[in-house]
């Protein structure tokens, strides 16, 4: 028996409706911060919310992705993706090494938020965009795959 | 140095670090421990025809790694420059350009390897 099989159903469950809240959060955190680029520093509070609100999800998700993660490639990489449509196994490894960076690059940005002032210090900001699109590419590119994947084979 | 510039530095070179080591262990095939999920055990080697899962110590790789140089770089700052020096405004913004180059083309890299791997090129016509 494989580590935690019999709960990858509930696990995927919980990892998919912590993903809907942190891609709210990311999202809209990117729309706060496309407006620093255009100069409206008004929601600054609301930005750094959804920040921290992102960290914690994206902490959880990736928690529970590690953790189902020796389920799934038993049952369904190795068995199924690999041998059968290797493509969608490219498309689930680069989703695992983005899912991998975007980790170390939500504490780096929860931690660059919490010590600067986005309307003061906007040199910063070349930093701070591009780490914001950057992880908003990575949470889609996440998310579309994901529930491609599923769709074609969810579970064993 | 202002707290705020200290803490710009070390989020650029943690991050730029991390994703420079992760993509190293796939460019050089760096030797790591694999899991393998249906013994339950940990192998150095990638036996064939059985499940086995390198993901997790190649992030522990990057993660210590880059933490490693991050340690040096926040102790050598600490250490030698001036408290009541500021990080100039151009200095601030290469840093933050050089490092957005870093993270896109490691993440390419890790795109492009797997996708050439996997077939999906080619399965695009590509």
């Amino acid at each position: 028996m494989v580590f935690l099989e019999n709960y990858y159903e509930i696990l995927l469950l919980i990892h998919l409706l912590a993903t809907f809240i942190l891609v709210g959060s990311m999202t809209h955190n990117l729309f706060i911060v496309i407006g620093y680029v255009r100069g409206k520093f008004g929601r600054q509070k609301l930005e750094q919310r959804y920040v921290k609100v992102s960290l914690w999800t994206y902490t959880i998700v990736y928690v529970i992705g590690a953790l189902i993660y020796p389920a799934f490639g038993a049952h369904i990489r190795y068995t199924y993706f690999d041998p059968q449509l290797p493509w969608a196994t490219g498309l689930f490894e680069v989703k695992e090494h983005w899912g991998a960076m975007g980790l170390a690059m939500i504490f780096v940005y929860y931690f660059l938020r919490k010590n600067f002032l986005p309307a003061e210090e906007k040199n910063k900001l070349f930093l701070y965009v591009p780490l914001c699109l950057i992880l908003n590419i990575i949470l889609w590119y996440k998310v579309i795959v994901s529930c491609y994947l599923t769709a074609m084979k969810g579970s064993w | 140095m202002k707290k705020s510039d200290l803490s710009y530095l070390i989020c650029s070179v943690f991050i730029a670090m991390t994703t420079f080591f992760y993509a190293c262990a796939m460019w050089f095939s760096v030797k790591l421990p694999r899991y393998y999920p249906l013994e339950h055990t940990w192998k150095w080697t990638k036996e064939k025809g059985v499940p086995s899962q390198g993901w997790y110590s190649k992030q522990a790789f990057a993660f210590l790694a880059a933490g490693a140089v991050t340690l040096v770089v926040y102790f050598i700052l600490k250490r030698s420059i001036d408290t009541e020096a500021n990080l100039k405004p151009a200095w601030t913004k290469v840093l933050g350009v050089v490092v957005t180059m870093i993270v896109i083309i490691c993440l390419g890299y890790m795109l492009h390897h797997e996708f050439s791997k996997w077939g999906v090129f080619a399965s695009l016509g590509w």
